[in-house]
């Protein structure tokens, strides 16, 4: 029998994970875990007493929820493995019929930016909107450390500055001629500065019937608002019709108007 | 009231954060794409046995969430509403015909305050206008897309049978996991159904077609991934605030109080409630998961519900899906931060806090 003097195999450890990493977790977490640490360490008010508490509560797994940070921050480790798994298969599909369509050098760089991304994540897990991470944003010390700084050669598109939102603005319409309409009730975004508003044209939801033309706007004399003077023609099909009212200065779209144009001789709802 | 629901209706959950153009473009959208659902689905009036049915759930007057994302995206690119309106009724048409089908699955008997379809009508015939309005939502959405070109077309109708074949995988996942009473799922396991199920037909789908007509309007189009993206991270914390919402359910609500625990549903919170639970708690659990929706006694589902709270599994989700809308809320950035800010933008980002605001 012959003797396997060959020197012993070397060994290596066992990997820590055996599947690509596709979750886009290989930014630095810290920002998040403090975050969310102080997230924990605020957390609201505990609701109302029960007035009729459990005799044998559970002993494990209270909701105290001592993990927050972990809790948050695996989610959307878990959220983000997931959605780049189902794209990871779409691609393969889109492949068979597309051939070339997909570069495989792609991947290292979405792998890439999708960890910056996480890097952003952290600072919009600050500023959702909701009371969870927005208690954040009451502490001086995590508001400093997650607020960004200077160009972190992030990939998304720069972003525009937004203008404070304000109350949408009710539009009315009063309908002239014989024939009646029904508008859908709707607003306008206030337009920043004085300006002219205009419909071009109320156009048919489907089928090819005309327009309807020459919609003036004007303020409303009781209340808040804008009236639009709507004329529809006598012999305007029975249809829907729809339009944006644009701000003249900016040909920015305020809003939508839509209305419905009932049938000659047809009573109002 | 459960000690669940005293958790979730608590004041302190939320300071309300939705902008006000998030509920005006529902009203306004809505009512645009309902008078073109009553028009496509005008088609089939006469037919005896289903012109009546096929209108019956889009009466019942749901949020109109998924086609406004669709019509709010095209018009953040600059299409105006008549191009993109019959995606958006297809959407609703669309939606309304899986409702159908997937109340039969579940053997739900209240849809949006009303007893379901099958409830109503008997089973084939219900299973028959899903099948109808599946086929009549095809209609206003090639019209839409007719006047876009082969090449957006081809992609728009790739988007809706990927989309078809998700949901359909998804529903299955769910089936399935119930059918075979399956308790070794994991979050992942839960999020993977979510994004199927939910979050294609829900979120993604829209936004693309929506993406798709609105590009070669002069702006930029949205990077496809990115808006896929912040479809699964919204559609995902919707889907785990309507399961939330499930424990408290009321008449504003529409479906069953606790209707998910009856299904024997694997919820995100059904699943962190079993990991979490004492050993008897688990066995409990195991044992109520094993009965037939028919064999739950409501008893048993409010036991069931108090074992859920005491774990922890309600706070626990709602941090999750707080993490996953503030992933949406990145994601929004990425897949439309370059468009320039419109009431559409404000409302597409306004969805994330709405989520949780809604009722």
């Amino acid at each position: 029998m012959a003797v396997d003097d060959k020197p012993a195999r070397k060994r290596r450890p066992e990997p820590t994970r055996t599947a690509p990493d596709r979750t886009g977790w290989s930014g630095d977490p810290a920002p998040v875990e403090a975050a969310v640490e102080n997230v924990r360490r605020k957390k609201p008010p505990p609701a109302k007493p029960d007035p009729n508490p459990d005799p044998d509560p559970t002993p494990a797994g209270s909701g105290d929820l001592p993990e927050v940070s972990q809790i948050v921050a695996e989610a959307v480790r878990i959220g983000y493995h997931v959605i780049g798994e189902n794209l990871k298969q779409g691609r393969t599909a889109a492949d068979r019929f597309r051939a070339g369509s997909y570069q495989a050098d792609d991947l290292p760089s979405d792998i890439n930016r999708l960890g910056k991304r996480m890097l952003q994540l952290s600072r919009d897990l600050s500023t959702t909107g909701f009371d969870l991470l927005a208690a954040v944003l009451r502490d001086p010390k995590i508001l400093a450390a997650i607020r960004p700084s200077g160009d972190d050669n992030s990939d998304r598109p720069p972003r525009i500055p937004k203008p404070t939102p304000q109350d949408p603005v009710p539009l009315t319409c009063v309908f002239r001629g014989t024939r009646g309409g029904t508008a859908t009730p709707t607003t306008l975004q206030p337009p920043p500065r004085p300006t002219i508003l205009t419909l071009q044209a109320l156009k048919p939801v489907g089928g090819d019937h005309p327009a309807i033309t020459g919609t003036r706007f004007r303020p409303a004399q009781a209340g808040r608002g804008i009236v639009a003077v709507i004329t529809i023609p006598d012999d305007q099909p029975a249809a829907t019709y729809t339009g944006d009212v644009t701000d003249e200065a900016s040909n920015t779209v305020l809003g939508t108007l839509t209305i419905e144009v009932r049938p000659p001789g047809a009573t109002p709802p | 009231m459960t000690a669940a629901a005293a958790t979730l209706t608590a004041p302190h959950t939320l300071a309300r954060q939705t902008p006000a153009i998030v509920p005006a473009l529902l009203r306004e959208y809505g009512a645009a794409t309902r008078v073109a659902v009553e028009q496509a689905l005008s088609s089939v009036a006469a037919a005896p046995y289903l012109g009546a049915l096929v209108t019956d759930y889009p009466r019942r007057r749901g949020k109109m969430m998924r086609p406004s994302i669709c019509i709010a995206v095209a018009r953040a690119h600059g299409a105006p509403l008549d191009e993109i309106i019959g995606s958006a009724a297809a959407i609703e048409i669309f939606h309304n015909a899986l409702l159908i089908h997937d109340d039969i699955e579940d053997g739900s008997e209240i849809r949006r305050g009303t007893p379901t379809l099958h409830m109503l009508h008997g089973v084939p015939l219900a299973i028959n206008t899903g099948d109808a309005m599946m086929a009549i939502a095809l209609q206003p959405l090639l019209d839409s897309l007719r006047a876009r070109g082969d090449d957006i077309a081809w992609q728009a109708m790739s988007a809706t049978l990927h989309m078809a074949r998700q949901t359909a995988e998804g529903q299955a996942l769910e089936l399935g996991w119930r059918d075979g009473n399956r308790t070794d799922l994991t979050e992942t396991d839960y999020l993977e159904m979510v994004l199927k199920k939910t979050a294609w037909m829900s979120t993604i789908w829209p936004a693309q077609l929506g993406a798709l007509v609105g590009s070669g309007h002069g702006r930029h189009a949205a990077h496809p991934n990115a808006v896929i993206r912040f479809g699964f991270f919204l559609g995902a914390a919707f889907q785990i605030q309507d399961d939330l919402l499930n424990l408290v359910a009321d008449a504003a609500y529409g479906k069953e109080a606790n209707g998910d625990l009856y299904e024997g549903k694997r919820t995100l919170v059904l699943i962190r409630a079993r990991q979490r639970a004492s050993p008897a708690g688990r066995s409990d659990l195991d044992a109520f998961l094993r009965l037939g929706r028919t064999d739950r006694t409501a008893a048993m589902v409010n036991d069931i519900a108090g074992l859920i709270e005491r774990t922890g599994a309600v706070e626990y989700a709602r941090c999750v899906a707080g993490g996953l809308a503030g992933a949406a809320a990145h994601e929004f950035g990425a897949a439309f931060g370059h468009l320039p800010p419109s009431r559409d933008t404000t409302f597409l980002e306004g969805l994330v806090p709405w989520v949780f605001e809604r009722q």
